[in-house]
């Protein structure tokens, strides 16, 4: 395979999900797509890398800091909703059920990865409590998720702050990123003190 | 309805058999019907390979590997096996190796793992089982398991979970690391489940296993099944299995590894009141192993998922007077698959379909 063919297929196979084979067929749909298209590829990912960042409060991903949940007044300030990863935001959102804020740890307690408490946005949590009278523990329900939930639960057991889990109805193992609206709002109204 | 009511009264039968590269087997394409099927054939002529391949279809396991590459014929870089099952509608399962990478579709799909294994349940006793009785407690977790799976599937989540779970303590605990707490209360959870449904499952499989045996009308001495779990507890609840595993965290601490819970569970035999690893012969515990699998098909069958079973090498270590009795205990079975090579001890077999198989080739005998 020629350099920069195989280049390509390389930084295609380190993506998430993505095997040498997917990688081999994107390259060679790219070959045949026009200049114009490959260049608005190119360029859309450097945009992203150059415009968008985490929020300093909650660390998700926006383009201007604090994001716009952060900023947005007519949120309840009372509510705050720990999810694993910025992109678990968006299906929460669409079930128009939470109307707090949320805080990003940045994954999950995984021994076996090496992500002991230290790796995750913890402090940060921590330090935006006042006022917080629910903290809504809405990481995913696999058994790095359920750890994570635990863990946190005991830390904020001293604080006078009610700690909920999310009920969820879906298979052990599920990922919210994969959870239909319609369930995870389900979850999110079922959800129990932990 | 519950995972079992659905499933009740359904006959299910592998209607067709095909496989393309597997083993030692010569590209197979096989409808067996309703009934004894005597697989009769010299070692290493293909019996156990095929019987494994019935085995794989319908759990997607291996018996003789956990690497399903190495069914892969000598010199090929991929295997399929299809097949048929007809339960009223037909489904159609297949499992392979292909690219390198496990395959399985169901109708022609990718389905979820426990609806493949709702297709076709399975009871097999295989060399793999020899060692059940007298082996290492790993061999009788594992048929208990492999029981509780093949009546509600689901039951593989809450394995998984608690294997999860135990594989994150350990990093911990080796690496000298903090907070276990979690980590522990979501494995009481899993162990909790785990441990509940292990006790009904021994409690119901003794049951079966006494009406089994006295079905084969074999004169036995009295067996006992026990289930021994590491947390010996009266009352199976969260919060109990959670405060036995804590009060064990310092001595779990010193050792550097897990020292309590469901991997470490046994099963105790006795055999007229003692261990049947110092009385029992080749010979009985050959019996027993075969009233077991009957005895979990029984249970099987009490949930309307009467099992297929797949009883490879069935005569080694009997003779003809017990092997007549066991066998008896499967004749009321919708299908089974029995392979030997000695066709002369199966006078008894009238109503079985003879097949012959020679160096992987199967052929009507
Ligand atoms: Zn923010």
């Amino acid at each position: 395979m020629p350099d920069p063919l195989s280049r390509l297929v390389g930084e295609f196979s380190r993506l998430p999900g993505i095997g040498p084979k997917t990688a081999t067929r994107l390259v060679h749909h790219l070959l045949k797509v026009s200049d114009a298209d490959a260049r608005a590829l190119a360029e859309s990912i450097l945009e992203v890398k150059e415009k968008l960042f985490h929020c300093c409060r909650c660390n998700g991903i926006t383009d201007i800091d604090p994001c716009s949940i952060c900023t947005d007044e007519q949120r309840d300030k009372t509510q705050i909703c720990v999810v694993e990863e910025p992109f678990n935001i968006q299906p929460i959102e669409r079930t128009r059920e939470f109307h707090g804020r949320y805080h990003v740890l940045m994954g999950a307690l995984s021994p076996q990865r090496g992500i002991g408490p230290e790796q995750l946005r913890i402090s940060g949590l921590l330090e935006r409590l006042d006022g917080i009278t629910e903290v809504i523990l809405a990481t995913n329900p696999d058994v790095e998720g359920e750890a994570t939930a635990l863990y946190l639960a005991r830390l904020l057991k001293p604080r006078d702050i009610e700690v909920t889990r999310l009920a969820f109805g879906m298979p052990v193992g599920g990922d919210i990123e994969y959870t239909d609206e319609v369930t995870l709002a389900r979850s999110l109204a079922g959800r129990r003190a932990i | 309805m519950t995972e079992i009511d659905a499933a009740r009264n359904q006959l299910r039968l592998l209607v067709h058999l095909s496989s393309h590269s597997f083993r030692n087997l010569k590209d197979i394409d096989w409808q067996p019907g309703q009934g004894c099927h005597l697989l009769i054939g010299p070692n290493g002529s293909g019996k156990s390979s095929l019987l494994e391949s019935v085995y794989l279809l319908a759990t997607t396991r291996s018996f003789r590997t956990s690497q399903p590459g190495d069914c892969v014929r000598h010199g090929e870089g991929e295997f399929h096996v299809t097949g048929e099952v007809d339960s009223g509608v037909r489904s159609r399962l297949e499992v392979g190796w292909v690219s390198g990478g496990r395959f399985r579709r169901l109708n022609d799909r990718s389905a979820p793992l426990v609806e493949h294994l709702r297709v076709l349940p399975v009871v097999a006793w295989t060399d793999a089982d020899r060692d059940l009785l007298s082996g290492p407690p790993a061999l009788r977790r594992r048929f208990i398991d492999q029981g509780i799976v093949a009546e509600r599937p689901t039951a593989l989540e809450t394995l998984a979970r608690y294997r999860q779970a135990l594989a994150g303590k350990r990093v911990l605990l080796m690496e000298r690391r903090k907070a276990i707490g979690p980590w522990n209360e979501v494995l009481a959870g899993a162990a909790s489940e785990i441990m509940k449904l292990r006790r009904d499952y021994m409690e119901r499989v003794s049951t079966e296993f006494a009406a089994a045996a006295s079905l084969s009308g074999l004169s036995l001495p009295l067996v006992e099944l026990r289930y021994r779990p590491s947390i010996d507890i009266m009352e199976i609840t969260q919060e109990h299995v959670l405060a036995t595993i804590e009060s064990f965290e310092r001595r779990e601490r010193d050792k550097g590894r897990p020292l309590v819970g469901p991997h470490l569970d046994d099963v105790e035999i006795l055999f007229g009141g003692r261990g049947i690893r110092r009385v029992g012969s080749a010979g009985e515990r050959k019996v027993l192993g075969l009233l077991l699998a009957a005895a979990r098909g029984r249970l099987l069958g009490a949930v309307g998922r009467d099992p297929i079973y797949l009883l490879d090498d069935a005569d080694t270590e009997l003779d003809r007077g017990r092997l007549e009795a066991v066998f008896g205990v499967f004749s009321e079975a919708k299908q089974v698959l029995v392979s030997s090579n000695r066709s002369e001890v199966w006078g008894m077999a009238e109503g079985a379909t003879r097949w012959r198989l020679e160096e992987g080739d199967l052929s009507p005998a």
